[in-house]
């Protein structure tokens, strides 16, 4: 076989390991307790590798809080201190099996989701969602934030974790019906959203704090973001790790740089500087204000949803600024960059065509076409939380360098 | 809105962004997509190696 046959070969069996995945939520526990190497002294963030002293504020300041959280420090300044000191260590979710939305931030003590992937027996982990507003993973620190986070590991994960245990809850089919009714999941989870709470209504109203739950729930039209996430990688580690292959498993930013990984290469990352956001602002904010695009939520485009499949949520544009014709323009563009199309998440918009399943860095080199990328905005500097939606899209240069790696590690 | 198009005999080629077939598909009239866009700009590193796996 010459290399490319090899590289069909290899690229078709990453496809259908993405393709054929299922992804079920089973189980909310302690990071510490599922989280594989999970240590008191390990913060785990999004996006590449990063030095806590690079960290753009937003993300520094969620690593304050979250070692407030731990009970690590007693206020910011000893926070900061501590951080800086070397007796943490920063790793990137992605490293761990994990993701997380925005800052990314988990620590030990967080409750995290546990999504199984049954075909193929691996596991992954997702921090709970807070909401919108003051919350930790767009860097604020209060005491809202804390308090709420408490309340969360109190009550919404134990809460959580019985109901599932009870009835395990299949994410893929939810992402899949949420996508008929409106959701690209990336930006827009209020289809899925409400079809979560409908999957495990049953059993979470026998609690006694169900009101509680139920109501936390409801009230958070993302609340889907922090299970499609881990439900995505749970579908992409497996991916990972295929002689020859060129299609990306991961991507993600940290608001400094973006970094892909590809199949074929397993733990490499090539990165380059992670885009400002280009959108629309809530009022009294401009471009100006943005951070660097951050956040593992790319992994919903990684796996063709997000932007790739912007043609399933025309209210999505309104948000994120363009016209429906854009959107199907986006996915149109992901067609021309993936191996296939999903057989189980299929656009009403595109004739119900599959969603754009399988980034591929050759067609990205050859065409130059990036994956779009339906994205929140953050104030750049850390608290004030979310100022707008938005799309970016990864640098080529992460591509060029992956593709110029792949000549090297292949001998071409 | 009155149509743009007046007569209904005529058939389209719409050449590049696909953007522009839907409205006159709208109209009733055949559009023939020509898939184009400009030629991409590659570094020379880049394009070999694409030339060594055919791809370009």
């Amino acid at each position: 076989m010459d290399i490319s046959e090899e590289i069909e070969k290899a690229n078709r069996k990453a496809f259908d390991i993405m393709n054929r995945g299922k992804a079920v939520l089973t189980d909310f526990d302690f990071a510490r307790k599922v989280i594989p190497g999970m240590k008191e002294n390990i913060i785990l963030h999004a996006g590449p590798p990063i030095d806590y002293a690079d960290m753009i504020d937003p993300m520094k300041a969620a690593v304050q809080g979250a070692l407030m959280f731990e009970g690590k420090a007693e206020n910011l300044e000893e926070a900061d201190k501590l951080a800086r000191s070397g007796e943490i260590e920063f790793k990137p979710c992605h490293e761990v099996s994990s993701v997380g939305p925005m800052a990314g931030i988990t620590t030990a003590s967080m409750f995290v989701a546990v999504v199984e992937n049954p075909e193929f027996g691996n596991r992954t982990f997702c921090n709970l969602h807070e909401g919108r507003g003051k919350i930790l993973r767009f860097g604020a620190t209060g005491k809202e934030v804390l308090d709420r986070l408490n309340w969360m590991n109190e009550n919404l994960g134990p809460a959580l974790k019985e109901v599932v245990k009870k009835k395990p809850v299949d994410l893929k089919s939810i992402a899949a019906e949420g996508v008929q009714m409106g959701d690209e999941l990336h930006q827009r989870y209020r289809a899925s959203s409400l079809l979560f709470l409908s999957s495990i209504s049953e059993n979470l109203l026998e609690l006694p704090n169900a009101k509680e739950i139920f109501k936390f729930i409801a009230d958070r039209e993302q609340f889907f973001l922090n299970l499609a996430m881990p439900a995505m990688k749970a579908l992409a580690d497996p991916a990972d790790g295929i002689k020859y292959s060129t299609i990306v498993t991961r991507m993600t930013r940290n608001g400094v740089s973006f970094g892909i990984q590809v199949s074929g290469m397993k733990g490499k990352w090539f990165t380059g500087k992670a885009e400002v956001p280009i959108g629309l602002y809530f009022t009294g904010f401009s471009q100006k204000d943005a951070a660097g695009d951050f956040g593992d939520s790319a992994i919903m485009e990684t796996l063709g949803l997000g932007g790739l499949s912007s043609a399933a949520a025309p209210a999505v544009t309104r948000f994120v600024g363009g016209s429906p014709k854009d959107a199907i323009h986006a996915t149109e563009q992901g067609y021309k960059i993936t191996y296939g199309q999903s057989k189980d998440i299929l656009l009403p918009a595109m004739d119900f065509q599959g969603a754009p399943l399988g980034i591929d860095i050759l067609k990205v080199n050859e065409t130059n076409i990036l994956p779009s990328i339906n994205t929140g905005i953050a104030h750049k500097k850390a608290g004030i939380g979310q100022i707008g939606g938005g799309i970016s899209h990864p640098p080529l240069k992460a591509f060029n360098d992956a593709l110029r790696e792949y000549a090297e590690v292949y001998g071409l | 809105m009155r149509s743009v198009v007046e007569s209904k005999k005529l058939k389209v080629f719409n050449i590049g962004t696909s953007w522009f077939v839907r409205p006159i598909e709208d109209q009733g009239l055949e559009v023939y997509n020509i898939d184009w866009s400009p030629p991409v700009k590659i570094d020379k590193d880049i394009l070999s190696i694409l030339k060594k796996l055919g791809r370009k």
